[in-house]
């Protein structure tokens, strides 16, 4: 669901007022970013600094904290905002691509990335997640198909160079950096455009959005894989690009990490006055289901679309399957839920994946397990999960 | 100071931050005041009669640390420079980036490659310093008009000889130390022995008054005698019996000679009477050109040397010689270093490091084998011949992959080599038009060049004006890499990779 602007300032002050510092600290942190005004952002950097002097500290003072905040609030909420039409970005329509080496083709498929939204590529390693990345960026030529860029920022009939500029693609290992990181965000933000103090403030901004204020002044060498991945993507941001194609941006992340850059990718997506359009490849399937508006399933290079109600464009609408994890045996599992409509049972990962025909329900599922009192070490609903498609 | 410098450029000049080149343009100032200070202070008024003439000052010492620098100066830079490429990065550019970029390039290895070209400088200042023009004019007619009173070979007093002007049809090739007269030695029924002969029955054959010479040859400048003004000059002071004034202007000569330390030994007075001794201004006495130190006990003790005095106002005059053919020259040739440099550098710039490696592997396989090509044919026409034939079979396929998106990596080989081998075309076709020229010429050699070069107008043309040729390719190449070549980059880095 979509914010209006001063919902989402409510928003930010809830979290503060409920406690929630670190949540409601990046999200005032966007919201200072939408404004993109340069004495917001001075205002804001003045707070960062202030924030992580408290933050050190760390000796309570909770008021004089909701105070600043509202006062920031206040002064983000003054400037007008202009928000921008969400439309398509990309649309691609019937690629496909095959390998000179003929190890490996990628199957037909349309694709349409909408601002505003993240779809989400998962699928087993050499799937063709990457191709489909590589393709969507330009890196690699379709042998069908064509694909259609519908970006604000460039003029019709620039050249690809010039759409190439409002792309931005992170591959699973991006680059190293030379020099010093601060100096590498802001020569990418003066050719961007940005310019002596805005220049600063801008790169400022961000560094402090993406939580690298106290990395700035180090080097590639001196940072983990992690930190990369979010220098990486905070140079990203700082070109304001209109479509974002990550590969892989998760994996060298820990579990919260993950989570707090996904639902980070999430807000800057939904961003209302420059609305992105995101699309990443990932392992972590739930994680990514979480925030997407779109999962791309791909098998073998054939892609299979699931919206977030689980509709896909291959099958029926879904049917009940469980993900379970137990000490028991496929035959115990067998008589416990057959009376509840039990179609298949599979193994896979460590884990049952139990597919139910229109009987089966969840309460009916959960009921069995009570009155039964099977060993359950995990359960999960994936009905509307692409998890179901990763079959053994 | 650097630093706020440097926060300028990164958030107001991306292009200058990255190729640093404000900072290296300072240091290279530096370096340069230095190389300019070391050639200012080497040089006196003592030793220039030992130079003759620019590029012969310094030793190779000084030369190799000059390479040496540039070396470490370029690498230093390169670490810098190379950190970011906004290019690769797909970030937005200016109109003129790329142009700009190269320029940037061309100007900091120029600037990092011609320290010796300061010490030059240097060398020339001082000298400058040490005598102005309006003097180096004056010494240079004060000398040859000494020299006339300083007889030290008959021959300049050759009645024959006046004016080495060979349109006079009395002109003969005289030799002070033949006897003409030796009819066993010497062809006595030759034309020039015979005038010879007729000319020392005179019995002025041997005057001051036939010294028709420029010791010191400073034509073009400004003021300069010619050797018929020095022997309007002779004349006018053997006609006058001025003895005074000429003792005069051979004492000027001996101290312009003391002033670039070249010691001599003459007895002014005795010089200054010696025209007028004899009828007719005859010579009567010859001096040394360098000293005998009394090896034998004839020996006069009295010379002059002409020879280091001479050298000294040589290397002056080309101090102030605009045309400096030599300089020229070695502008040209470092300027041809820095395009060939920038080359390389851009190709490392613009294409990925796959295509550069292979490129520059590729590209040694091709020089080894052109060498061999070279090396097994006669002349320069096979090697010649092919590397047309490749350059434009590169620059065709080039093309072809590019526009047609098809094989990134072997469309940009094709750009490499292309880009490497442009510079180079025109002097090659330059190079087989003048191998045929002369080619043709040795089996024409019974006609004169000036009748060759109304037959063959276009050889001729450019065997003279090869210079000429050189800087306008040199120029071409520039307009080529800058407008052409960055443009195809340009179109290569948004290929497909397959």
């Amino acid at each position: 669901m979509s914010l209006t602007y001063p919902s989402r300032l409510s928003e930010v002050q809830s979290y503060f007022n409920n406690g929630d510092v670190h949540l409601g600290y990046r999200r005032l942190l966007d919201s200072a970013i939408e404004t993109q005004d340069s004495s917001v952002f001075a205002d804001t950097l003045s707070f960062c600094d202030w924030y992580d002097d408290w933050t050190e500290k760390n000796t309570g003072g909770d008021a004089a904290l909701n105070e600043r905040v509202t006062a920031l609030l206040q002064r983000i909420g003054q400037v007008p905002l202009t928000a921008a039409e969400p439309h398509l970005k990309l649309e691609a329509r019937n690629i496909s691509k095959r390998y000179q080496s003929g190890s490996f083709s990628l199957s037909a498929l349309d694709l349409s990335l909408p601002a505003g939204q993240i779809t989400g590529l998962v699928g087993e390693n050499g799937n063709g997640k990457t191709t489909l990345l590589r393709l969507l960026y330009g890196e690699l030529k379709p042998d069908t198909g064509r694909i259609h860029y519908q970006l604000n920022s460039v003029q019709p009939g620039a050249s690809f160079y010039d759409i190439k500029t409002r792309l931005a693609f992170i591959p699973q290992r991006p680059a190293p950096w030379h020099g010093l990181l601060m100096d590498n965000l802001q020569f990418t933000a003066t050719h961007f455009g940005q310019k002596g103090r805005e220049n600063t403030l801008w790169t400022e901004m961000i560094i402090a959005r993406m939580g690298l204020r106290p990395f700035r002044e180090y080097t590639w060498s001196r940072i983990s894989s992690g930190y990369k991945m979010r220098f990486e993507l905070a140079r990203t941001l700082i070109k304001k690009p209109e479509l974002l194609l990550l590969d892989e941006p998760l994996a060298n992340l820990d579990v919260l990490a993950q989570q707090i850059i996904l639902e980070d990718l999430k807000y800057i997506a939904r961003s209302q006055t420059m609305p992105l359009s995101i699309i990443l490849s990932s392992q972590q399937l739930y994680e990514v289901e979480k925030v997407s508006s779109e999962v791309v399933f791909l098998q073998k290079g054939v892609a299979r679309m699931q919206n977030t109600d689980g509709t896909t464009n291959t099958d029926q609408p879904p049917l009940l399957v469980i993900e379970l994890e137990t000490t028991s045996s496929r035959e115990q599992l067998q008589s416990v839920f057959a009376p509840t409509g039990l179609q298949k049972i599979s193994f896979n990962g460590g884990v049952y994946i139990l597919y139910f025909d229109e009987r089966g329900s969840i309460g009916s599922v959960m009921k069995k397990l009570g009155e039964t009192g099977l060993p359950v070490r995990y359960f999960r609903d994936i009905s509307v999960s692409s998890r179901r498609f990763f079959d053994a | 100071m650097f630093t706020k410098l440097n926060q300028y450029l990164l958030t107001h000049h991306p292009l200058l931050w990255n190729t640093r080149i404000i900072q290296f343009l300072i240091v290279n100032l530096l370096f340069h005041l230095l190389f300019f200070f070391a050639g200012y202070v080497s040089v006196n008024a003592a030793d220039l009669q030992s130079y003759y003439r620019i590029t012969s000052v310094g030793d190779g010492g000084l030369f190799f640390f000059s390479i040496l620098l540039s070396i470490v100066v370029v690498i230093t830079w390169l670490v810098f420079f190379l950190r970011n490429n906004a290019f690769k990065q797909f970030y937005i550019l200016s109109r003129f980036h790329l142009i700009k970029e190269f320029l940037l390039i061309t100007l900091l290895l120029f600037s990092s490659i011609t320290y010796y070209e300061s010490y030059f400088n240097g060398v020339m200042t001082q000298a400058k310093r040490i005598t102005d023009q309006a003097t180096l004019v004056r010494e240079a007619n004060i000398l040859n008009l000494a020299k006339a009173f300083i007889p030290q070979n008959k021959g300049e007093y050759f009645i024959g000889n006046a004016c080495n002007d060979r349109t006079n049809t009395d002109y003969v090739q005289y030799q002070a130390d033949v006897d003409y007269t030796d009819s066993i030695n010497i062809n006595q029924t030759d034309s020039n022995t015979v005038r010879i002969r007729r000319a020392l029955a005179k019995p002025d054959a041997f005057s001051y008054r036939h010294y028709c010479q420029t010791t010191v040859n400073l034509e073009g400048m400004p003021g300069f005698d010619t050797s018929q003004q020095i022997r309007e000059k002779v004349k006018r002071l053997l006609d006058g019996r001025q003895k005074d004034s000429i003792k005069a202007i051979l004492e000027e000569a001996l101290a312009i000679s003391k002033k670039y330390s070249v010691n001599q030994y003459i007895n002014t007075d005795e010089l200054a009477g010696l025209p007028f001794l004899n009828p007719g201004n005859t010579i009567s006495k010859l001096y040394d050109d360098y000293e005998r130190g009394g090896s034998t006990n004839n020996a006069s003790p009295y010379y002059f040397s002409s020879y280091p005095v001479r050298g000294a106002l040589t290397f002056l005059q080309s101090c102030y010689d605009p045309a400096q053919t030599e300089r020229w020259a070695f502008l040209l040739a470092e300027l041809y270093t820095v395009l060939g440099i920038g080359i390389i550098l851009l190709c490392y710039r613009r294409f990925s490091k796959k295509v550069f490696l292979i490129s520059l592997i590729g590209g040694i396989v091709w020089f080894l084998f052109f060498c061999l090509v070279g090396v097994t044919s006669q002349g320069i026409a096979t090697p010649g011949y092919l590397f047309i034939f490749l350059f434009f079979l590169f620059t065709l396929m080039a093309v072809v992959l590019t526009r047609g998106n098809k094989g990134k990596t072997m469309a940009g080989l094709m750009q490499c080599w292309h880009i490497v081998m442009a510079p180079a075309l025109l002097m090659v076709i330059a190079g087989l038009i003048a191998w045929h020229k002369s080619n043709a010429y040795s089996l024409e050699q019974l006609i004169s060049t000036e009748e060759w070069c109304r037959i063959h107008p276009v050889y001729c043309w450019i065997d003279n004006n090869i210079v000429l040729i050189s800087w306008v390719n040199l120029g071409l190449s520039f307009l080529y890499v800058l407008f052409i070549f960055n443009a195809m980059t340009k179109a290569w880095q948004v290929m497909a990779d397959e």
